[in-house]
């Protein structure tokens, strides 16, 4: 599971969404009321500015009042007014100064046409006092400089006026700016929370939906939770819970799966183990009949064999000798060990009584190499072999059938095969049988497989066992051991 | 989204924070006391003294009457001198006492286009009034030969002012040089009032038909000039100069309606006397410049586009 790549939980999402529109929301409430702010400033410096511009010419209308008073009637009160007022004026430039006017350098021309005026009035003053001559001319000259301030209000007035129309025509263009902000930052603002509020409704129900498909591929094993893990905490939590649940019901699916296969096998096995039974009990049954015969048998054939040579029926007695030596041979090798010289004696004797048997319809052949070693064998080996070509390969041949008997030794190793040339059968059936250990449910080639069980039985790994066939071209059963 | 949140406070923040320049500067102030405030040959000064006070970072002022008006011309000086401006650039036509004032106060006074020698001006940007009557001799001498006789009538601003009285001085003493002779039948004043101007060269041109040269020393006059004379149907037997290089001016030149100006260039007025200022002031013994010459030259039909051409590179 991968680590949730949003690490915050839900709760942070809702609480940070909360917040962000709480902040536009307070931002926008700064904004206007920062704006007012600036109004309502603006506003009021433009009222100050006429307040003081008015003011600093109505207070040098009053001063020069009260000077032309004073001169006219020597009156110190005249004068401490004059004072008055032109501090009155001076207040107002301050004022003016600090009202922050446009094109505020030009207080500075106020100011100093004050000064020029101050400085007159001193000069007439002086020469009104010291009682001089030039008395007229100065008096004229102040209200003069008077006249020359006054008319510069006009001016003042005018760039006040300029200034506060391009004030306007700035208040007009904020207002517009104001609404088209007000307006886009709505939309921005409208977009945001429909799209936020999308979003959050879908890092909801989105991760539902994918968990409740997931779980239906649980069971398949094809689930894949990783995207959705990493939306925030609580669903990474689930995840990992959910992730936890399908390892453990993954492991009872597989456990459950292995349990039958098992349970299949054992089945299986049990059944096998059952044809095996019956294969044994089969196998039993024809021992117990072996069995119950040959004491009936040989009391039989004894008798008989003395009835033969009382009556001088030479090959009869002598027939009649050989099967009961192979009767007796088969009797006491049978499940038990022999060694391979006795094999072929035995075999000798079947072949030479199923040779009066068959007469010229069979022909058997030996091929025993001399350097034959006498291994010890199971017993009963060859002679299954033989009756099984008479009984399968020649069974319907009615002339020029033949048995080969071959016994060599190929240091370490001992090859017997019993050959035939009787009908055979087809290679893909011999190679299944040859697999299955010449096992068929049929019974049909019981001999075979006893012989091959017994075989594998005792040589284990040291013994090699082929056949070769063909349909109408025979059959081979070859037995190669190795001589320890 | 905390990016586009803190975006926007910055912007309000910027947008909140307007600064308004302080009041409490050491500024310069320069006053331009203009004898026409809307006259398009004076706002050619005013687009000169504007453009060096941003340059030099001044503070200026251009002041003065829309019709001629020396008592108010006087006033805005004098006000200017109880402003204590930094210095007072004017045309050499006002009250003489204005400037002694100005320079008791340590207000220097720079003159032009007309100049008042006698007085305590600081110096005077101005045209050499007899280099401009040799540029219209050669060029009439060019046109109607030396041994013509010449009928000629002025028109100036106002007759009363130095400036017109200098101009017309210069003119007969160098007229003087000129073989056929010559002879000023007429001198008026248009005011620096179009209506007026036309109503004189009607009159003139009624009174004296045999006029064969019009000289316009006033910027409205050329035009009013050319008019009168050729709905009068006598264009053809005079040769009409003016001043200026004022748009209408250099219009009827380019039409080949009029045959010449001495132009010079009031931009150059207005900033150079500015530029005179900043030299001025940064000496530390001021001292008089004296006259300094304005670059004149005459402009016909000819050279009249080459003339505009070097003017619109400056």
């Amino acid at each position: 599971m991968k680590k949730a790549t949003n690490n915050v939980s839900f709760r942070t999402q809702i609480l940070q969404y909360n917040i962000i529109v709480i902040s536009a929301v307070f931002l926008a409430l700064v904004f206007y009321i920062i704006l007012n702010f600036y109004t309502i400033d603006e506003y009021e410096n433009a009222f100050n500015q006429y307040r003081h511009v008015n003011g600093f010419y109505e207070s040098l209308d009053n001063a020069t009042d009260y000077l032309k008073d004073y001169l006219y009637t020597d009156a110190a009160a005249s004068y401490a007014s004059y004072e008055q007022e032109i501090r009155n004026t001076e207040r107002h430039l301050k004022g003016l100064n600090e009202s922050n006017m446009e094109e505020g350098w030009k207080t500075k021309l106020l100011s100093n046409m004050l000064d020029s005026y101050k400085e007159q009035v001193q000069i007439t003053k002086d020469v009104f006092d010291q009682n001089l001559p030039s008395y007229g001319d100065e008096y004229t000259k102040l209200l003069d400089q008077f006249d020359l301030i006054k008319k510069t209000s006009s001016t003042f007035y005018e760039n006040m006026t300029d200034n506060m129309e391009v004030q306007i025509a700035e208040f007009r263009q904020l207002k517009l700016y104001t609404i088209l902000f007000s307006f886009g930052f709505g939309i921005i603002l409208i977009v945001w929370l429909v799209y936020y509020t999308m979003m959050t409704a879908k890092g909801i129900t989105e991760p539902l939906t994918s968990i409740l498909k997931n779980i239906a591929l649980i069971k398949q094993g094809s689930y894949d939770l990783t995207k959705i893990s990493n939306m925030n905490i609580e669903m990474h939590e689930l995840c990992e819970a959910l992730e936890e649940m399908a390892v453990n019901i993954q492991k009872e699916f597989e456990m459950t799966k292995e349990h039958a296969e098992l349970e299949k096998k054992l089945l299986e096995t049990e059944n096998e183990n059952l044809k095996k039974d019956e294969l044994l009990i089969q196998s039993e049954l024809k021992m117990l009949q072996n069995q119950i015969n040959p004491h009936f048998l040989f009391n039989t054939l004894n008798m008989t064999y003395k009835l033969a040579l009382a009556e001088n029926a030479t090959k009869c007695s002598e027939m009649i000798e050989q099967i009961s030596i192979l009767l007796r041979y088969g009797l006491e090798k049978q499940n038990k060990m022999s060694d391979l010289k006795s094999e072929i004696q035995a075999v000798q004797n079947y072949v030479s009584i199923q040779e009066k048997r068959l007469g010229d319809r069979v022909k058997f052949e030996f091929f025993i190499s001399d350097n034959l070693p006498n291994i010890t064998i199971p017993g009963m080996i060859l002679q299954p072999l033989v009756e099984n070509s008479l009984e399968h390969g020649l069974r319907d041949c009615e002339s020029d059938g033949e048995v080969i008997i071959s016994l060599r030794y190929d240091e370490p190793y001992v090859y017997i095969q019993i050959s035939d040339n009787g009908k055979g059968m087809d290679s893909e059936k011999c190679e299944h049988m040859l697999l299955n250990g010449f096992h068929d449910a049929s019974g049909e080639h019981l001999g075979l497989y006893n012989v091959t069980k017994r075989l594998e039985m005792f040589y284990q790994d040291q013994v090699d066992i082929s056949v070769d066939s063909a349909v109408d071209c025979g059959f081979s059963f070859t037995i190669k051991i190795k001589v320890v | 989204m905390k990016k586009i949140i803190g975006i926007l406070c910055i912007v309000l923040l910027i947008g909140c924070a307007k600064t308004k320049p302080s009041n409490n500067i050491d500024v310069t102030y320069l006053l331009f006391a203009t004898p026409l405030e809307e006259h398009p040959v004076w706002l050619e000064a005013k687009k000169g003294f504007f453009a060096a006070c941003e340059q030099e970072n001044y503070q200026c002022a251009w002041i003065g009457p829309k019709t001629i008006d020396i008592d108010e011309m006087n006033d805005t000086i004098q006000t200017g001198i109880l402003q204590k401006a930094d210095a007072i650039i004017t045309q050499g036509v006002i009250d003489e006492n204005l400037i002694k004032e100005a320079q008791e106060k340590q207000i220097p006074v720079i003159l032009v286009d007309s100049d008042m020698p006698n007085s305590k001006r600081t110096a005077y940007f101005g045209k050499d009034f007899h280099n401009q009557a040799e540029l219209f001799l050669q060029d009439i001498e060019q046109k109607v030969g030396k041994d013509e006789k010449l009928y000629i009538a002025i028109q100036v601003a106002e007759e009363s002012f130095q400036i017109a009285q200098d101009q017309i001085n210069q003119l007969e003493e160098v007229f003087q040089n000129h073989d056929g002779g010559f002879e000023i039948v007429s001198v008026t004043s248009s005011k620096s009032d179009q209506v007026r101007a036309k109503r004189e060269w009607t009159s003139i041109f009624t009174e004296h038909p045999n006029i064969n040269i019009a000289l316009n020393f006033a910027g409205e006059s050329v035009i009013a000039c050319y008019e009168i004379a050729a709905n009068m149907d006598v264009r053809d037997q005079m040769l009409i100069y003016g001043v200026d290089d004022m748009d209408d001016t250099m219009q009827l030149l380019l039409e080949n309606k009029i045959d010449g100006t001495v132009a010079t260039s009031f931009y150059s007025y207005g900033f150079d006397t500015v530029m005179f200022y900043k030299d001025y002031a940064s000496k530390s013994q001021n001292q008089k410049k004296g006259i300094i010459p304005a670059h004149i030259q005459m402009v016909t039909p000819e050279n009249a586009e080459e003339y505009l051409n070097e003017k619109s590179n400056k």
